[in-house]
C-alpha cells in the first residue's frame, strides 16, 4: 500500500477505532474481552442500515433464484440473450444486482478496520506495543493511562489463542449457522454442491484459523456472527436453518433434464416469461404466497416437494424457499 | 562493550562477540549448526569472565565471555524481555512473569524473587545495596538486594519499559505517561517530572559533569534536561520514534532514530556534528568505547563509527 492510503487508512479508520476500543477498556472495568463485545455491538450498530439494506437485497434475490434458473436453463447456450433476459428481469422485479454486494463492500474495510484495532491493541510482544504507541491520540491520556490492557478474560490469554480449543468451535458453529441461513435453496445439483462446500468450508477454515489466531479476535468473530445471526433471522427469518433443502435431483436425471431442455430451447417461450406475466400451475396462494391447496409431499417427508419447473411458467410469487 | 570485544545480542536468538578493533566475529552463542535460542530484545551484560543474557523464551543464560560456552541457564517462568545486570554475585532480572529474579551469577540458583503487579520488561538498575525497576504495572519499585524485601514503590500513570539510572540521591526513569522522573533514591518522592509528546520507552543517559540528563523520547524528539530541575536545556527532532538509548564520547551524544539515522550532535547545545544513514531503523540502544559508537540497525548489522565524524570504520552482518 502506498505511504499516502496507508496514513489515510490509518487516521480514518484505524486510529479511531483502536482509540475507542482503548477509552472502552478504561470504562468498562479494564476488561479487554469485554470492550471487544461492546466495541463489535456498537461498530454493528453504526453499519446496521447497510447491514439491512445488503439482507433486504440479498433476500429479494433469492426470491429470483427459480427464475434465474428458468432463464439459464433456456438461454444458457445463447450468453447475449441471457444476459438481456436476467437484466429485464431484474427491472421488472425492481432488483439491483449490485443492491447486495455495494454495502458489504463498504463494511469490508470496517471489518478490516476492527480486526487491526484488536491485534494493535492487544500488543503482547514489545515491537507491536512500540507501534501502538504511534497509533494513540496524544490528547487522549486515559489512553496512556490504561497501556497495557490487560489481556485476562475467563479462562482465555485475549493475546494467544484458546487453549482449551472451546473458541474455535464456538467460531465454526456461529458461522456454519450464519452460513447455513443464508444458503439459497437449490433444485441445480451443481449449485447445492457448490453451497454444501461453502456451508462447511468457511466455518472449518475459521474455526482453524481461531486454532492459532489471539482469543480476542476469536471473541470478535463469535460475537460478529451471532449478531449476523439475529440480524439475519429478523430479516428473512431462519432460512434454510430450519428446513430441508428441495430435493436434489439425481446427476442422471439432472442430465436428462439438460437433453430435455435443449429440445425445449427450440420451441417459442411462453409469453408470459418473456413478459413477466405469472400463470399459477398448481394451487393457489393466499395474499402472504402460502399455498392455499393441499400439496403432494414426497414419501411422507415435511419438506415442500420442488415443482418441476421445466415445463412450468414462472410465477411471481416463487421465492424457493417457503 | 566490554575490554576489547563487543558482544551483540540479536532478536534472531544468537550471541556474538566481536573485536571492537575490526568487527571480525570471535564467537557466537549458540555455535554454528545448532538453532537459535528466543528473541534476545536487550544487551548482554558482562561481568568478569561470564556474560549473561536473557530471551524471550525466557531463558537466562550465563557464558564463558572467552569462548561463548554456556555455563549455565535459569528458567524465569516468562518471556524476559529487559536485560540482566549483575551485582556482588547476584544477577537480577525481570520476567513477563510478573517477577523480578535474583540469581547466584555463579551457580544459576534463584536467590529470592518478587512479585509486581505486570509483566517486567525494563532491565533493573543496581545501586547501593538496592535494586530499582520498573514494570507495567506503572510502578517502579526498590527492592533491598540482598533479600528482595520491598523499600519503596512509586506509582506513575504509565507502564515503565525504562532502566532507571541511578545516580546520587536520585533514580531517572521515563514512563509511558509521557513524563521522565527524578525520584528521590531513598523514598520514592518524584523531585521533578518533565512531560514530553509521548512516551519514554528507553533509558536515559547522565553526564555528571555537566549536569545533564539525555533521553530520547517515542515522540520522535531528543531532550537535554537539567539533571537537578529537570529544565528543558535542548531538544533535536528526528524522522522517528526513539527507542535507542544514547550514548556520550568527548563532546558527541549520539542516538538511534527509527528513521534508520544515527544521529551525533553537540553535547552543549545539541547542534548536528554529523549524521549516518544507516538504511534501516535503529531501535536497539547504543554503545560507545573511548572513540567509537556502536549502533545496530534493524537490518542485523552492527555498524562501528567514528565519534567524532560520524564515519564508518567497520560494520558485521549478522545471520537472518
Amino acid at each position: 500500500m502506498p505511504l499516502e492510503i496507508t496514513e489515510l487508512w490509518n487516521e480514518l479508520l484505524l486510529r479511531p477505532m483502536l482509540n475507542g476500543l482503548i477509552v472502552l477498556y478504561s470504562i468498562l472495568f479494564q476488561n479487554f474481552g469485554l470492550s471487544i463485545i461492546v466495541f463489535t455491538i456498537l461498530v454493528r450498530l453504526v453499519m446496521l442500515p447497510l447491514t439491512l439494506k445488503q439482507l433486504h437485497a440479498s433476500k429479494a434475490m433469492s426470491t429470483l433464484q427459480p427464475k434465474l434458473q428458468e432463464l439459464q436453463r433456456r438461454y444458457g447456450k445463447d450468453k447475449q440473450k441471457l444476459s438481456q433476459e436476467t437484466m429485464k428481469l431484474y427491472r421488472e422485479q425492481g432488483i439491483n444486482p449490485a443492491g447486495c454486494l455495494f454495502p458489504m463492500l463498504i463494511q469490508m474495510p470496517i471489518w478490516i478496520g476492527l480486526y487491526q484495532s484488536i491485534i494493535q491493541a492487544l500488543a503482547a510482544a514489545p515491537d507491536a506495543l512500540l507501534d501502538l504507541s504511534q497509533h494513540l491520540y496524544p490528547g487522549l491520556s486515559v489512553v496512556r493511562q490504561v497501556i497495557p490492557l490487560g489481556s485476562q478474560f475467563f479462562w482465555l490469554d485475549l493475546s494467544k489463542p484458546d487453549p482449551f480449543s472451546i473458541l474455535p468451535i464456538l467460531v465454526g458453529g456461529s458461522m456454519w449457522v450464519q452460513q447455513k441461513m443464508m444458503t439459497m435453496p437449490t433444485t441445480d445439483p451443481k449449485q447445492a454442491t457448490t453451497n454444501q462446500m461453502m456451508l462447511w468450508t468457511m466455518p472449518i477454515m475459521f474455526g482453524f484459523f481461531t486454532l492459532q489466531f489471539p482469543s480476542g479476535l476469536a471473541i470478535y468473530w463469535v460475537v460478529s456472527n451471532i449478531i449476523s445471526i439475529v440480524l439475519q433471522y429478523f430479516v428473512t427469518g431462519w432460512g434454510t436453518l430450519m428446513k430441508t433443502s428441495p430435493k436434489v435431483e439425481p446427476a442422471s436425471k439432472a442430465v436428462s433434464r439438460q437433453a430435455s431442455a435443449k429440445a425445449q430451447a427450440k420451441r417459442p417461450v411462453p409469453a408470459a416469461v418473456a413478459a413477466g406475466n405469472p400463470t399459477p400451475k398448481i394451487g393457489k396462494r393466499t395474499a402472504n404466497g402460502k399455498p392455499r391447496g393441499k400439496r403432494k409431499n414426497s414419501g411422507g417427508s415435511n419438506s415442500p416437494r420442488p415443482e418441476p419447473v421445466e415445463d412450468q411458467p414462472l410465477r411471481s410469487g416463487d421465492n424457493g424457499t417457503e | 562493550m566490554a575490554g576489547d570485544a563487543v558482544y551483540l545480542s540479536s532478536m534472531e536468538g544468537r550471541v556474538y562477540a566481536l573485536s571492537a578493533a575490526n568487527g571480525e566475529k570471535v564467537w557466537q552463542f549458540p555455535p554454528d549448526g545448532t538453532g537459535p535460542v528466543g528473541a534476545i530484545y536487550a544487551a548482554p551484560a558482562a561481568e568478569l569472565g561470564n556474560l549473561y543474557f536473557g530471551d524471550y523464551n525466557g531463558k537466562l543464560r550465563n557464558l564463558d565471555r572467552s569462548n561463548g560456552a554456556s555455563r549455565w541457564e535459569f528458567d524465569a517462568g516468562g518471556s524476559i524481555v529487559g536485560g540482566p545486570v549483575v551485582d556482588r554475585g547476584t544477577v537480577y532480572v525481570g520476567s513477563s512473569d510478573m517477577n523480578l529474579y535474583a540469581v547466584d551469577a555463579a551457580s544459576g540458583q534463584r536467590r529470592w524473587s518478587f512479585k509486581a503487579g505486570d509483566r517486567i520488561w525494563a532491565t533493573p538498575a543496581v545501586s547501593g545495596g538496592t535494586v530499582y525497576f520498573g514494570s507495567m504495572d506503572h510502578k517502579v519499585y526498590a527492592l533491598d538486594a540482598e533479600t528482595g524485601a520491598k523499600r519503596w514503590e512509586f506509582k506513575a500513570q504509565g507502564a515503565f519499559t525504562a532502566t532507571p539510572v541511578v545516580a546520587g540521591e536520585k533514580v531517572y526513569i521515563g514512563a509511558f505517561d509521557n513524563r521522565f522522573y527524578a525520584l528521590n533514591a531513598a523514598t520514592g518522592q518524584v523531585v521533578w517530572a518533565f512531560e514530553a509528546g509521548n512516551w519514554f520507552w528507553t533509558q536515559a543517559l547522565l553526564d555528571e559533569l555537566s549536569n545533564t540528563i539525555y533521553v530520547g523520547s517515542l515522540d520522535r524528539k531528543f531532550y537535554a534536561l537539567d539533571a537537578t530541575s529537570g529544565a528543558e536545556k535542548w531538544e533535536y527532532e528526528t524522522g522517528g520514534l526513539i527507542r535507542s538509548a544514547p550514548a556520550k564520547v568527548g563532546n558527541v551524544v549520539a542516538l538511534g532514530s527509527r528513521d534508520a539515522k544515527v544521529y551525533g550532535l553537540d553535547a552543549a547545545g545539541g547542534a548536528s556534528r554529523w549524521t549516518y544513514d544507516a538504511g534501516s531503523p535503529i531501535l536497539a540502544s547504543l554503545d560507545s568505547s573511548l572513540d567509537s559508537f556502536y549502533a545496530a540497525a534493524s537490518n542485523q548489522t552492527l555498524i562501528a563509527l567514528d565519534a567524532a565524524t560520524g564515519n564508518q570504520r567497520w560494520s558485521f552482518q549478522y545471520k537472518r
